[in-house]
């Protein structure tokens, strides 16, 4: 019995797209092993492949303390395995003893009544095996972050004992994500005292630190491959980012160019609506103005109130000669063009082709004596595909049938051919490979290169440091702080933020 | 703040590891094309096999010209309902008050001719019904922004009510000849009215094949907020939607008054269900999980085939209802099936 779970030849494909490959893993008991990658690297669907929420596809066999796991895409319990993820799905307006009993259905029938003083006693006593010092009674929204997670975990743990003696192998999908990084430490201690007495722990990390620091081998996945499981010991965040990303490191970000013009191709002045409060800024020809913050600070609904049609309640919002009102129609007028944050949401409609999705905007270009040119269209597209490099350049295909990358580039071909004087550009990059991201960051700064004014809200510290020419972090609605030239750096930004919006957000 | 990873990503040097596989996938983009393509003529197939069936099961009634063209003649009223609700269901919204719009209207044309006004006013005025309702709806849907299915469903009692009171309830008979024998004339062996039906469904499809206008409504129809985020005037169009729907359905209600010489203000229902089945058998037709002319069109007369034919093959009139309303259904579902596949 030396290892919890052993992974063989799992290979998942989802419509023709290979998403995980001949994957082959030993997480060995008493270990607490790592899995990172890059968005859409696969890991999650590795979960959801263990956790039985879609099947693998045939060939792949997998071993769980000497059982066999079916990998058939259903659900499997009595193995001695718990998966806890990233949002926990615990119920905040429950007390800490119902949150924990729920995950057995209180060791009782469906309508036979809860021993509720047994119930508390069993709940206390968990919480006193990890040291958690909270009344059972307590209501879990009113917890702090890690001390949710950790009740997530003893709720696992209750649950796999119930069926499972021995040790257990729990998953964790990122659980520190939403920590702040005081509270992560003590969440990453607990983790590690998890795997006495044999248990295992499969850890899906984020932060290469963390990863590094509380497990024992750590394996790379990338483009749905298992490319490298290293031993944390010997290795090092440059290597494990090297293997992530599948080349050198060298220059990622585009080179910075500074702003020459003095012309202000964009200005708000005073804006207030909904969070905003007395928002004033300018931004430059060919100038890159990043906006961040913490999450929730204002910044993710300003683009939507300069041209994504919420209404701001006092203020102007001017490009050179023409006021803005905030619809997108008068954005268009004025040259401005947002491109939105929630791709799927508000950028494109994945049912519809890539040539219908691109020319979404200016189809009427393609009309000549009352016909829709739809050959000119799917050439044009094509052009344009190849152009910004998506692959593959065919116009006709269903969005949906492109990844998250491919499709944001083809966005962003679309925004730039209407050759924008003000480019408002909401998270850019989220959720976008980093050959794509690189891309897309190159397109941005060509774009502010040749005159445009870019606005970048970003919660990307560090693409927002190292692409902008200037940054303004919001804090609780307003313009709290400008960093530029030489004081920009990724930790200043994070220090800035945390002045503007985190001291009242850790306490609430 | 979210900090993606602690460390600079770096350049690509030589292709990605990605690309491979996006190309391989791009090798069978033209099967999967062709696929789509080929489930699209699911529906026109079931149309033909249908008319084969009917027509060998019975070839002396059911496979006789007369028959064909009668068949075809009676679905004149439903072509343009359902022209209309496959307008406004592109668009994204659901209008339910179309066959009471069309009997109101035709309803209008007789009291208002009994009431002595000449054919021309008449018309007009019907016209002006179905322009008003689709206002009525539009205002309503659009810009006070309540569900669509809830307005259009008041819409619908609200005007059966009104032709109930313009007209006591009887069945109105003052039809101005004209317009009797201009609903009765032929050409090339088919009546007026289809050809009507017809033009104004190539019209429709033209707009939503070739025209800018078309694809905004498609998108619409798709992601309204994406089409609203990329500039397009949403407001405008889907009230512009509801409005030709709203003239469709009163040029359906005078051609309507027109062929069959009165009109009874009660007969809405049978009018209700049709024009909806047919445009969602339509949008799992030609063009999967779109709205389109040509599907329409075929969904039409696939039910107008099948309630014939089994009504010719010995079953009585009830089994119009029952088969209407398990094409809907099956429409729905298959659309729903197809669609899942095409991914």
């Amino acid at each position: 019995m030396s290892n919890a779970l052993v992974i063989s030849n799992l290979a998942k494909t989802f419509d023709g797209t290979r998403v995980l490959d001949d994957i082959n893993l030993e997480v060995r008991a008493g270990e607490v092993h790592g899995v990172v990658g890059e968005n859409g690297s696969g890991k999650s669907t590795l979960v959801k492949i263990l956790n039985g929420v879609h099947p693998a596809d045939p060939g792949a066999s997998a071993q769980l303390w000497g059982q066999n796991l079916p990998l058939s895409g259903r659900p499997t319990h009595g193995l001695g395995m718990a998966t806890i993820h990233q949002d926990l799905a615990l119920v905040d307006s429950m007390s800490v003893a119902e949150n924990i009993g729920i995950s057995v259905q209180f060791g009782t029938r469906s309508l036979s009544p809860i021993r509720w003083r047994q119930e508390r006693k069993i709940a206390g006593a968990l919480l006193r095996e990890f040291d958690l010092d909270v009344p059972v009674d307590t209501l879990v929204g009113e917890l702090s972050p890690a001390e949710r997670s950790i009740i997530a975990i003893v709720r696992a743990l209750r649950e796999i004992r119930r069926h499972h003696g021995g040790p257990n192998l729990l998953i964790l999908d990122e659980p520190t994500a939403a920590l702040p990084r005081s509270e992560s430490s003590r969440l990453l201690s607990i983790i590690r005292g998890l795997t006495q007495a044999g248990s295992a722990v499969l850890f899906i990390g984020h932060r290469m630190g963390e990863v590094l620091d509380v497990c024992g081998r750590i394996s790379v996945l990338r483009n749905g491959t298992l490319v490298a499981t290293l031993n944390a010991a010997d290795t090092s965040e440059q290597e494990v980012v090297h293997h992530m990303l599948g080349f050198d490191l060298g220059e990622f970000y585009p080179p910075k160019a500074p702003v020459t013009s003095e012309e202000t191709r964009f200005e708000v002045t005073s804006l207030s609506g909904g969070p905003l409060e007395d928002v004033s800024f300018g931004v430059r020809e060919g100038e890159i103005l990043g906006i961040t913050g913490l999450a929730g600070m204002g910044q993710d609904v300003l683009p939507y109130y300069l041209a994504g049609g919420l209404r701001r309640t006092s203020g102007t919002v001017r490009a050179m000669e023409a006021t803005l009102d905030g619809t997108p129609q008068s954005a268009y007028r004025a040259g401005v063009v947002l491109v939105p944050g929630n791709r799927q949401r508000d950028a494109v409609w994945t049912e519809a082709s890539a040539a219908e999705n691109m020319t979404l905007a200016f189809v009427g270009q393609f009309s000549s004596a009352g016909l829709l040119g739809h050959r000119r269209e799917r050439d044009f597209t094509r052009a344009q595909m190849e152009r910004v490099r998506v692959r593959p350049a065919a116009p006709r295909r269903m969005l949906a049938q492109f990844s998250g990358g491919n499709q944001q580039k083809l966005v962003l071909a679309r925004t730039l051919h209407l050759k924008p004087r003000v480019l408002i550009l909401h998270e850019p990059t989220q959720g976008v490979d980093a050959g794509a991201k690189k891309e897309i960051l190159g397109l941005i700064r060509q774009a502010a290169d040749a005159g445009t004014a870019v606005l970048l809200h970003s919660s990307d510290a560090e693409e927002v440091a190292e692409v902008s020419n200037r940054v303004l972090i919001m804090g609780y609605g307003r313009i709290c702080a400008e960093v530029s030239d030489r004081q920009l750096s990724q930790d200043a930004l994070l220090v800035e933020s945390q002045r503007a919006g985190g001291s009242r957000k850790v306490t609430q | 703040m979210k900090r993606v990873i602690g460390l600079k990503p770096a350049e690509v040097t030589g292709p990605a590891t990605q690309d491979s596989a996006a190309v391989g996938a791009a090798d069978h983009w033209l099967p999967a094309l062709l696929k789509s393509r080929a489930a699209g003529m699911g529906v026109p197939l079931v149309l033909c096999l249908m008319f084969v069936i009917f027509a060998a099961l019975s070839p002396h009634v059911f496979f006789t010209a007369t028959n064909i063209q009668v068949l075809i003649a009676g679905q004149s009223t439903v072509l343009l309902l359902a022209l209309a609700a496959t307008i406004v269901l592109r668009t994204g919204d659901f209008d339910l008050s179309l066959s009471a719009t069309m009997i109101l209207s035709a309803c209008a044309v007789g009291v208002l001719t009994k009431d002595g006004w000449p054919l021309p006013v008449v018309c007009l005025a019907a016209l002006g019904i179905g322009l008003a309702a689709g206002l009525v709806n539009a205002f309503f849907v659009v810009f006070v922004k309540i569900d669509g299915l809830i307005v259009t469903l008041g819409m619908l009692t609200i005007l059966t009510g009104i032709a109930g009171g313009l007209t006591a309830n009887n069945l109105v008979t003052t039809i101005p000849e004209s317009l009797q024998h201009f609903a009765a004339r032929d050409w090339l062996a088919l009546p007026l009215p289809v050809w009507i039906g017809w033009i104004l469904a190539a019209v429709v499809w033209y707009v939503f094949e070739f025209t800018p206008a078309g694809r905004w409504m498609l998108f619409i129809g798709g992601n309204r907020s994406a089409s609203g985020l990329a500039g397009i005037r949403v407001a405008r169009i889907r009230c512009l939607a509801f409005v030709a729907s709203g003239l469709l359905c009163a040029l359906a209600g005078i051609l309507l008054a027109g062929t069959l010489g009165s009109v009874d203000p009660t007969s809405g229902g049978g009018y209700l269900l049709p024009p909806f089945t047919a445009a969602f058998l339509g949008a799992s037709a030609i063009q999967l999980g779109r709205f389109n002319v040509i599907g329409t069109l075929t969904g039409l007369y696939l039910l107008a085939v099948g309630i014939a034919g089994l009504q010719l093959i010995g079953l009585s009139n009830w089994i119009a209802d029952v088969f209407n309303g398990g094409c809907l259904i099956l429409a729905i579902t298959a659309a729903r099936i197809l669609r899942r596949r095409g991914r």
